[in-house]
């Protein structure tokens, strides 16, 4: 069973379309990225997954529950792009409280302590959560969106305006709950992070999908350029640019030779005979670029478009 | 259940708020004392009067003001109370986790309704305690009036007070969710108190207009002066024709004696009601406004974006 599930999700407020007609399905157990620029309507979809805003059209399920249900929301944790917590609370009470709106029904101090500790927050749990840094609080963000133990947790931005030490900390622990099997649906801009251990991708603009599927095919349908390492770089190049197939070639940064095809299956049929014929050997070719090229390539295509 | 009661928790002990106490019970203590005053010096009979006199004098007196200024003052408290529960979430944006968690959302609502009538209602009760200790010290009353002036009347006076609360704080709630702001709310509800004094004047002066447009429908000082005397009638018993004056005037609910309010001048056994509308039917009225404005509250709440 799907996770997500969500068919020509809409809302629209006044004149403004911020999602039109969005299609997703995040599998269950998997780690799903949620990927666009600012203003692309992530935030607005993550809201109507958890219930805070209504859909102008177009329903969508959790785990086949209807989405802000009771049963939806027992199933689903929630940390928003930018948490508000109540900041005269300690770290300690917040959890508590959270837990006892959830209506979880384990031993609430048990659960407090072993989220507490889990995110290093145990030291700081009996401070007022207005002292907290950014970090603290994204933390705790996460620890409040995990009170209930669900199974579904749809994170916001959740490594927004953290230093490199605050992202890794919060990249562990997503790890941590891929690998107890939760699914995480997280949106992110930092996208070179989110690369690391999302399986699956949906990038969206204007409120549209634009791709959606595992993260390397998402990444592959939009390879425009490869780097290609050979015995002879520079030679290898002169012979490149003369093809048809070829747009044109740079030296990387590193080694090896950035080209930019025009037409990919003939790029990849043609390589090795040129190669061969000018005498050369192919030590390696591979597309460049990761999740954040990917994007930016769909990105411009489609403004183009 | 055990969720409302955790909502509840959390928003009383957000309502306790020093910083409101303290206004509210600063200007109290003053127009209170000012009030003692008016009724030690000049309203109220000495130790020597007969100890019935000083029992009916003193149980007039802690009602009526008990009606006029606290009721009043705490309606304007209960206001603000309002503005500080779910405005002030919508504001700060603490509602958008709360309610991800797997919480109805009628069921906050009730939490919070539930701890601003519950925490005005206290204050009320303090209000009431202090007026009395003042009025006590201030009079050159006998202390055996008290039992029958001071504690007759208490249980009456509160009643109505937690009544009165409950139908402001409900007016307030549907109105924090409309405005889903603090100062606006707060801002909106005083205007209940405020209808308090808004016909006052055309009651006394212009009484044929008042009644005419029916102006005493909407005249809050003779609703909620109908709904206290059903309420004290009900807890503890008819008013006795001297209580009835004072509150001929204060709350427009009696027939003004032609000779005006005066204790000393010869009563009937009991004064008319003016009848506008009976004291039963001003309590149903107020109760479907509360009701009204809860079921407005959670149809706007229930279908709201966060």
């Amino acid at each position: 069973m799907a996770a997500i599930n969500a068919r020509n999700l809409t809302k629209h407020y006044d004149d403004v379309k911020a999602v039109q007609g969005i299609d997703l399905t995040v599998e269950e157990g998997s780690i799903h990225g949620f990927v666009g620029p600012n203003g692309a309507g992530k935030s607005t979809t993550m809201q109507m997954l958890v219930g805070a805003v209504t859909p102008t059209v177009g329903e969508a399920t959790i785990y086949g529950e209807p989405v802000g249900s009771h049963a939806a929301r027992e199933r689903t944790g929630y940390a928003p792009q930018n948490p508000v917590f109540y900041e005269s609370m300690t770290a300690r009470a917040y959890l508590k409280y959270m837990g006892k709106v959830a209506g979880f029904d384990g031993d609430l101090t048990e659960r407090v302590d072993e989220l507490l500790s889990w995110l290093d927050l145990d030291d700081a749990s009996g401070q007022a959560i207005g002292g907290f840094s950014g970090g603290m609080k994204r933390r705790l963000g996460l620890a409040q969106a995990m009170i209930h133990d669900p199974q579904l947790l749809i994170l916001d931005e959740p490594t927004a305006e953290l230093d490199p030490q605050g992202r890794a900390a919060i990249i562990d622990a997503l790890e941590n709950l891929a690998e107890e099997g939760k699914t995480i649906f997280v949106s992110s801009h930092v996208l070179r992070e989110l690369e690391q251990f999302i399986e699956r991708v949906t990038i969206i603009d204007n409120g549209q999908v634009l791709q959606s599927g595992p993260l390397e095919e998402v990444q592959s349908e939009a390879v425009e350029s490869y780097l290609v390492e050979s015995t002879d770089d520079d030679r290898l190049a002169e012979l490149l640019a003369d093809q048809p197939s070829v747009e044109r070639v740079e030296p990387h940064d590193d080694s090896g030779l950035v080209v930019w095809v025009e037409d990919e299956a003939a790029f990849i049929k043609r390589l090795p005979t040129v190669a061969s014929e000018a005498g050369l050997g192919i030590r390696s070719l591979r597309p460049e670029g990761g999740l954040e090229e990917t994007f930016l390539s769909m990105i411009n295509k489609e403004a183009t478009a | 259940m055990r969720q409302i009661v955790s909502v509840f928790g959390k928003t009383f002990t957000d309502l306790s708020n020093p910083k409101i106490l303290v206004a509210y019970f600063a200007p109290f203590l003053v127009v209170s004392w000012f009030f003692g005053l008016i009724y030690g010096d000049n309203e109220l009979t000495d130790a020597a009067a007969p100890l019935a006199q000083q029992e009916i004098e003193l149980f007039s007196a802690y009602l009526t003001i008990s009606f006029f200024w606290v009721g009043l003052w705490l309606l304007a408290l209960t206001a603000v109370l309002s503005a500080n529960t779910l405005a002030r979430e919508t504001e700060k944006g603490t509602l958008k986790i709360l309610l991800s968690k797997p919480i109805s959302r009628w069921q906050v609502l009730l939490g919070n309704y539930a701890a601003v009538v519950a925490y005005a209602s206290l204050v009320g009760l303090a209000s009431l305690l202090v007026w009395a200790s003042l009025l006590i010290v201030m009079s050159d009353l006998s202390s055996a009036a008290i039992p029958e002036g001071i504690f007759a009347a208490l249980p009456g006076a509160f009643a109505y007070l937690v009544f009165a609360v409950a139908v402001v704080a409900a007016v307030g709630l549907v109105l924090s969710l409309v405005t889903k702001s603090r100062l606006q709310t707060a801002l909106s509800t005083l205007v209940v108190p405020i209808l308090f004094f808004a016909f006052w004047v055309i009651r006394l002066f212009i009484d044929d207009t008042y009644e005419d447009f029916h102006l005493y429908l909407f005249d809050m000082n003779y609703q909620f002066g109908n709904a206290f005397v059903f309420i004290n009638e009900l807890v503890g018993g008819e008013f006795a024709v001297e209580t009835e004056t004072v509150l001929s005037v204060f709350s427009g609910v009696y027939e003004v004696p032609e000779e005006g309010p005066d204790l000393d001048q010869q009563l009937p056994e009991s004064l008319e009601l003016v009848g506008h509308l009976s004291p039963e039917v001003s309590v149903v009225l107020l109760s479907v406004v509360a009701v009204v404005s809860l079921a407005g509250a959670v149809y706007l709440f229930e279908t709201m974006d966060i």
